[in-house]
C-alpha cells in the first residue's frame, strides 16, 4: 500500500495543455474516484500515475519517494484497462501469473498465488480458457485477478466497467467495493459515470478541462458542490440550475425566481442582492408538504415512471424543472403542481463564475 | 412493348415461375463461368509440376513420349543416377537448408523488432525510411549484386553460408517488415501497456506477447524468405563456387552438360528440390492466406 501526492501536476502535449497543474493526494488504503466527461484528463492523470505517460512538470510521489523517473514495474501499481487488455494467446492461469513469471516467482508459488486469487473472484473454473472463450465479466474478473495477483503498492483502475452491460456493471461494482474492503490496497479509478464515483469512492475529485472542479468526500460533493459543474455532474439526474435574481426584503433576503418569491438560504446573507443561479435536486423536491418548507408552482409537462419513483418534467415559468418523487399514480401531465422543498437543500451559485456562494464569500475572505 | 404486351397476357404464376427460373440460370451460369475458371488456374498452376513429379519416375523414352503414357511402371533409376552421378547435389541441399533457415529466422527477428518500431512509434525520419525500405525493394537484383561483388571478396565473405544469408535478409527485411508492421497494427496499445505495468522489459514484450499475437504475420514472412532463399539462383551463382553452393546451382548444371540435358535425373532433382518449400507451404497455409489477407478485414 502507498500514499500517493501529486502536485502541481502538468501534462502538455506539444504546445498543448492537458492537465493544468492539479494537486491530489490519495491517502494510504483510501479508494479515490476520478471522474469527469471525456476530455476532462482523469484518463491522462492515471497513466502518469501509472508511468505509462511522462509527466510534464510537477511532483508525484509514492510514501514519500519520487517516482516520476521510475517504470511502471518499480512503481509496483496494477491497472486495469477499460478494454481488459488480456494476452489472449495465454490461459487464463497464464494471464494472471504473467507478472509473476516476469518478476521471476517460481512456478509452485506462482500456481499457488493464481489458484487463490482466481478462488477470491470465483473464476477458478476458468483458469484452462483463453480470454475469447470468456464473458466480459469474467474477462473483466481476469483483468482483474492479474491485477490483484501481484499484491501491488497501488490498483489503478481505467473506465474497467464501462463495456459492461447495467447488471454485470452493477455486480461487477460491488465485487471491486468488496475487493477493496477485503485487500485494503491504495486505489485510483477512473470513470465518467457519477454513480460509480459515488458508490465507490472514499474520496472523489471531480476533474473539468484539466482542473480540478472539486474533491472530497461523495457526501461533500453531493451536498456541497462547489461549482455549478459539480452540482450537474454529481447526482442523477442532474440538479436543477434556474437562473433567479436575490432581492432584499427588509431584514431578509428573498430569491425571486419565474415570477415567485421563496426565503433564501443562510448562505447568502452577505451576498449583495443580484443575479443568481439557483440549485435545487429533483429527489429533494416532494409532491406534499414538509414542515417548515416551501413552494414553488410549477406546470406538470412529462412523466417518466421509473419503479416506485417517478421523474417529472415540470415548467417554472420558461425553464425546465425536474422533479423526482414517489410514485402512486397520482400525477396528471399538463396539471398543476406545488412543488416542496426544504430551505437547507437549496444550493446558490454565482452566475459569473460558477461558484457556490458560500464557497465564493469563504475565498473572498481568505 | 411486345414483351409488356405478352407479360400481361400470361397468368400471374406463370410470369413468377419465368423469372425465377431466368434468376436461377443466371446463378447456374456464374457458378459454371467461376469453375472453369478457377479449374484453369488449377491446371495452368499444377500440369508443369504435376509433369515434372511424374516425368522423374519414367524411363527416359518414356518422358517425352506422344501421346504421353499415363500408366507406366514406376522406376527410381533417375533418383539413382542423381545420387551416384551427382554427388554433390545432396551436400548442397545441406547448404541450401543452412542459408534458407538461417535467413528466414534471421529476417523474422529482424523484421519483429522493425515492424514493431515502425507500428508503435513515429517520426519524421521513420517516414522516409518506410518510403526508402519500399523504393530500394523496386530496384532489380543485379543492379545491387554487381557493386556488391568487390565489397564481399574484401569481406572475405566469398563462397561462405554468410554471405547468401545476409542477402537473403537484406533482400527480404524491407517488404517484412511492412508486413510485421501491419500485424503489430493489429494488436491493441493497451496490450503493451499491460505488459509494461506486468513488469515486462521491451524484449519481454516482444518476445513473449507481441510474437505469438503476430505469429500469422512471422509465418506468411517465414514462407515468403524460406521458398524465395530455397530457390534464389542468381546471388547464388555469383557469390558462391563450392562451399556455400545451393541446390539450384547444381540443378542448372544438371540441366546444362556437354552431353546434353539428362531430363529424367533433372526432373528426380527437381522434384527433390520441391519437397521442403511444399511441405512448409502446406504445412503453414492458414498462416499464410491470413498473412496475406492481413489488414483488409478488422479481425
Amino acid at each position: 500500500m502507498a500514499e500517493l501526492h501529486l502536485t502541481d501536476l502538468r501534462k502538455s502535449y506539444g504546445a498543448v495543455e492537458v492537465v493544468h497543474g492539479i494537486d491530489i493526494h490519495v491517502a494510504d488504503g483510501a479508494f479515490v474516484v476520478l471522474v469527469g466527461p471525456s476530455g476532462c484528463g482523469k484518463s491522462t492523470i492515471l497513466r502518469m500515475i501509472a508511468g505509462l505517460e511522462d509527466i510534464t512538470s510537477g511532483m508525484m510521489s509514492f510514501d514519500g519517494e519520487d517516482v516520476r523517473d521510475l517504470t511502471p514495474k518499480e512503481r509496483n501499481v496494477a491497472m486495469v484497462f477499460q478494454d481488459y487488455a488480456l494476452y489472449p494467446h495465454m490461459s487464463v492461469a497464464k494471464n494472471i501469473g504473467f507478472g509473476l513469471s516476469l518478476a521471476g516467482v517460481g512456478r509452485a508459488e506462482r500456481e499457488a498465488a493464481v489458484l487463490e486469487t482466481a478462488r477470491i473472484l470465483q473464476i477458478e473454473q476458468l483458469l484452462d480458457r483463453k480470454p475469447r472463450a470468456l464473458s466480459g465479466g469474467q474477462r473483466q474478473r481476469v483483468a482483474i485477478g492479474r491485477a490483484m495477483v501481484r499484491s501491488p503498492s497501488v490498483f489503478l483502475f481505467d473506465e474497467p466497467l464501462s463495456n459492461l452491460d447495467a447488471k454485470l456493471r452493477a455486480e461487477m461494482r460491488a465485487q471491486i467495493k468488496r475487493l477493496h474492503k477485503q485487500l485494503g490496497v491504495t486505489s485510483v479509478y477512473v470513470t465518467h459515470d457519477q454513480l460509480e464515483a459515488m458508490t465507490l469512492a472514499d474520496k472523489i475529485v471531480c476533474l473539468k478541462d484539466g482542473y480540478v472542479a472539486q474533491a472530497g468526500t461523495p457526501h461533500e460533493l453531493y451536498r456541497k458542490p462547489r461549482t455549478t459543474f459539480v452540482a450537474e455532474f454529481i447526482g442523477s439526474p442532474a440538479m436543477n440550475l434556474i437562473p433567479a435574481d436575490l432581492v432584499q426584503d427588509g431584514a431578509t433576503k428573498q430569491i425571486s425566481i419565474a415570477g415567485q418569491s421563496i426565503v433564501a438560504p443562510p448562505e447568502v446573507e452577505g451576498r449583495a442582492p443580484g443575479p443568481i443561479i439557483l440549485g435545487l435536486r429533483p429527489e429533494h423536491v416532494s409532491d406534499t408538504a414538509l414542515p417548515g418548507g416551501q413552494t414553488l408552482d410549477v406546470d406538470v409537462d412529462l412523466l417518466e415512471p421509473i419503479g416506485s419513483e417517478i421523474l417529472l418534467t415540470t415548467q417554472l415559468g420558461v425553464h425546465s424543472f425536474t422533479i423526482r418523487c414517489e410514485d402512486h399514480g397520482q400525477f396528471v401531465s399538463g396539471a398543476a403542481l406545488k412543488a416542496h422543498f426544504s430551505t437547507e437543500n437549496l444550493h446558490c451559485f454565482d452566475p459569473e463564475t460558477g461558484l457556490r456562494l458560500d464557497a465564493e464569500a469563504r475565498e473572498v475572505a481568505a | 412493348m411486345t414483351e409488356v404486351l405478352r407479360s400481361a397476357a400470361m397468368p400471374r404464376s406463370t410470369v413468377r415461375r419465368k423469372a425465377r427460373w431466368q434468376r436461377q440460370a443466371g446463378r447456374i451460369f456464374v457458378a459454371a463461368i467461376r469453375q472453369v475458371f478457377f479449374l484453369l488456374l488449377i491446371v495452368w498452376s499444377l500440369v508443369p509440376i504435376l509433369f515434372i513429379v511424374i516425368s522423374s519416375f519414367k524411363r527416359q523414352t518414356e518422358i517425352f513420349a506422344y501421346p504421353p503414357s499415363l500408366f507406366f511402371e514406376p522406376t527410381l533409376q533417375h533418383y539413382i543416377s542423381l545420387w551416384t552421378s551427382w554427388d554433390a547435389f545432396f551436400p548442397t541441399m545441406i547448404n541450401s537448408a543452412i542459408i534458407s533457415v538461417s535467413a528466414t529466422a534471421l529476417t523474422c527477428v529482424i523484421c519483429l523488432m522493425s515492424g514493431f518500431v515502425y507500428s508503435r512509434y513515429s517520426s519524421a525520419f521513420l517516414g522516409l525510411s518506410a518510403v526508402y525500405l519500399i523504393a530500394i525493394r523496386l530496384l532489380p537484383p543485379i543492379v545491387i549484386t554487381l557493386p556488391l561483388f568487390p565489397v564481399v571478396n574484401a569481406l572475405g565473405l566469398s563462397d561462405t553460408h554468410m554471405v547468401l544469408v545476409l542477402l537473403y535478409t537484406a533482400f527480404w527485411v524491407s517488404i517484412c517488415t511492412m508486413i510485421m508492421k501491419t500485424f503489430i497494427d493489429e494488436i491493441p496499445r493497451s496490450i503493451d501497456e499491460a505488459a509494461a505495468v506486468d513488469g515486462a522489459s521491451t524484449l519481454q514484450l516482444l518476445w513473449r506477447v507481441v510474437a505469438p499475437m503476430a505469429l500469422q504475420g512471422l509465418a506468411a514472412c517465414a514462407i515468403f524468405v524460406f521458398v524465395f532463399s530455397w530457390n534464389e539462383y542468381l546471388f547464388a551463382l555469383i557469390f558462391t563456387t563450392t562451399d556455400a553452393k545451393t541446390t539450384p546451382l547444381i540443378i542448372a548444371e544438371v540441366m546444362d552438360t556437354p552431353a546434353g540435358t539428362n531430363w529424367g535425373v533433372l526432373f528426380a532433382g527437381v522434384t527433390i528440390q520441391l519437397i521442403p518449400s511444399t511441405l512448409l507451404v502446406v504445412l503453414t497455409q492458414r498462416y499464410l492466406i491470413a498473412g496475406l489477407t492481413a489488414g483488409s478485414v478488422k479481425g
